[in-house]
């Protein structure tokens, strides 16, 4: 948390910033409907869960999953291998910042979209958006893990980034319900974590259908997560006992 | 002796865009990200924008922006939004990156102007921009069945290299401004945001308020992403080339001219109280 406090800069440029992101990413996509449906405000609550959504699919990638590697630029991570706590509470200690930052995220998001686009938000029912949103960044979380001990292995990773969090925007349908998808396409979203994130969040906030029923999809959701998590803590032990034997932990 | 000048600001050209060419051919996964990112942004958006409107996207969207293909529009947007996050970055960053390097120093034990120097910088980069965008372009009109005419490419050319430059000149200010306060990304961050909105890199910018189509006159990038809609994707527009052209010679002058005067201020006001080494 002190970390995340330390750079008020970049605090303070991520809420001015958020309308031209906002008009940057949701105009493009008006382009496609006729001029009166762009006020349309079911459209424009996808675009804004979407918005919210992509912070957490970001977080799996780029906060959890380079969390290692940031240890290792900053030469911190012997250090911490050094110690007997567990790996996956270590790597995972960008989770409360990233949950902060969420929340904030949602506040002035939301301001912004009422400015720009002058609809009001969906939120239906604000307990089952809140928990969505909690076990969606567990899953992000789990996914971190599992990406982070890729990173571990393989070192530089960086533009895998950029491109794997396109493809997971696209698949998960984070912005419109994978039901509008043609198969394979459909089968294959219902496969990452985030797609059930966005179709569980959808429901809740707008009463959007899910591709499966909630109940399901609340099941596949936790089972995921868990087994995310289960996976993410044990490949992270995995690949450091490899490393510490073949004496490439320490190598970037 | 004036030849000799000549023949040494060469070298230093050459140095300037050699050093940042081989940086930058060395992590091949970046420059593929670079190359690809247009792509990936144009299909992101086509995607949901097909999703959200079914048959009649392509109908939808040739009547709201002129252009009868969206990929064409959008990669164009693309690479013209990542070339100016780049210069702009790279340029803002660059006191901070050399200093935390140790090779700020360095460069003031040569005799070429600081400014020149780092404004070649944004000149390698420019370059390698207007290669991607040959190589990104040339495969989305490839893919439709054209291709770019020697004179297109040489306009399109032009164009990104009057845009950037000054570019260049924002980032210097910034880089003066901010090399104290540590957190010149984000500077940075803020600086492109803006520009990336205002630009009108996806959408036609007659969509806006005219306070905001006034507002975005004021960037070059705004008129480099009209005049290569209208040269390579055949959207019409409102002014014709040469002015456009003649704009954006004049905003390049005063960015440049802004950022020359921010730096030398910085970089006096250092010399004088010994802090070009502060970090």
């Amino acid at each position: 948390m002190k970390s995340y406090f330390r750079y008020v800069a970049w605090l303070v440029t991520d809420v001015i910033t958020t309308p031209a992101w906002l008009v940057l990413f949701v105009t493009p996509v008006l382009l496609f409907l006729p001029k009166e449906q762009w006020g349309d405000p079911r459209t424009l609550n996808f675009f804004f869960w979407g918005f919210i959504l992509w912070d957490v699919v970001s977080a799996g990638l780029w906060s959890f999953g380079m969390a290692v590697r940031r240890e290792q630029q900053m030469g911190t991570l012997e250090f911490l291998m050094l110690t007997n706590a567990s790996r996956a509470v270590l790597f995972s200690r960008n989770l409360y910042p990233r949950m902060l930052g969420l929340a904030l995220s949602l506040v002035y998001v939301y301001a912004f979209f009422r400015v720009i686009f002058g609809v009001e938000v969906l939120l239906l029912n604000p307990l089952g958006v809140a928990a969505v949103l909690l076990v969606g960044m567990a899953a992000s979380l789990g996914f971190g893990l599992v990406y982070g001990a890729l990173v571990f292995n393989f070192k530089n990773v960086g533009p895998l980034n950029s491109i794997l969090q396109f493809v997971l925007l696209g698949l998960s349908g984070v912005f419109f319900p994978p039901a509008l998808y043609p198969e394979p396409l459909r089968t294959l979203a219902l496969a990452t974590p985030f797609t059930y994130v966005a179709d569980l969040l959808r429901f809740y906030a707008m009463s959007a259908q899910t591709v499966l029923d909630p109940a399901a999809e609340w099941l596949t959701l936790t089972l995921y997560t868990a087994a995310l998590l289960l996976a993410g803590t044990a490949s992270l032990s995995l690949v450091e006992r490899r490393l510490k034997r073949t004496g490439g932990l320490g190598t970037y | 002796m004036v030849r000799r000048a000549r023949l040494a600001a060469l070298c230093v050209l050459r140095g300037v865009i050699g050093k940042e060419l081989k940086l930058t051919f060395r992590y091949i996964g970046s420059l593929v990200t670079i190359a690809a990112m247009p792509f990936m942004v144009s299909g992101l958006f086509i995607g949901i924008g097909y999703a959200v409107a079914g048959p009649a996207a392509l109908r939808n969207f040739e009547a709201n922006t002129g252009a009868s293909s969206p990929l064409l529009y959008m990669t164009l947007g693309g690479v013209l939004m990542i070339a100016s996050m780049i210069v702009i970055e790279n340029t803002s960053t660059i006191i901070r990156e050399e200093q935390l390097m140790g090779t700020f120093e360095l460069h003031y034990l040569t005799p070429n102007s600081t400014v020149v120097l780092w404004l070649l910088h944004a000149l390698a980069y420019s370059i390698l921009m207007i290669l991607l965008f040959t190589l990104d372009i040339v495969v989305v009109i490839a893919w439709q069945g054209g291709l770019l005419t020697p004179n297109e490419w040489g306009v399109a050319a032009a164009v990104i290299l009057l845009a950037m430059l000054p570019l260049a000149g924002i980032g210097l200010v910034i880089a003066a401004l901010t090399v104290r306060l540590k957190e010149v990304w984000a500077a940075a961050n803020l600086v492109n945001s803006f520009i990336a909105a205002l630009s009108g890199f996806y959408y036609p910018l007659e969509i806006f308020p005219r306070v905001v189509q006034l507002a975005a006159e004021v960037l070059p990038t705004t008129h480099a992403a009209a005049v290569l809609k209208s040269v390579v994707a055949r959207v019409p527009v409102e002014l014709p080339l040469w002015q456009r052209v003649v704009i954006m010679s004049c905003l390049a002058l005063a960015y440049l001219a802004a950022g020359k005067l921010f730096y030398s201020r910085w970089e006096d006001a250092a010399r004088r109280r010994g802090e070009l080494s502060k970090y």
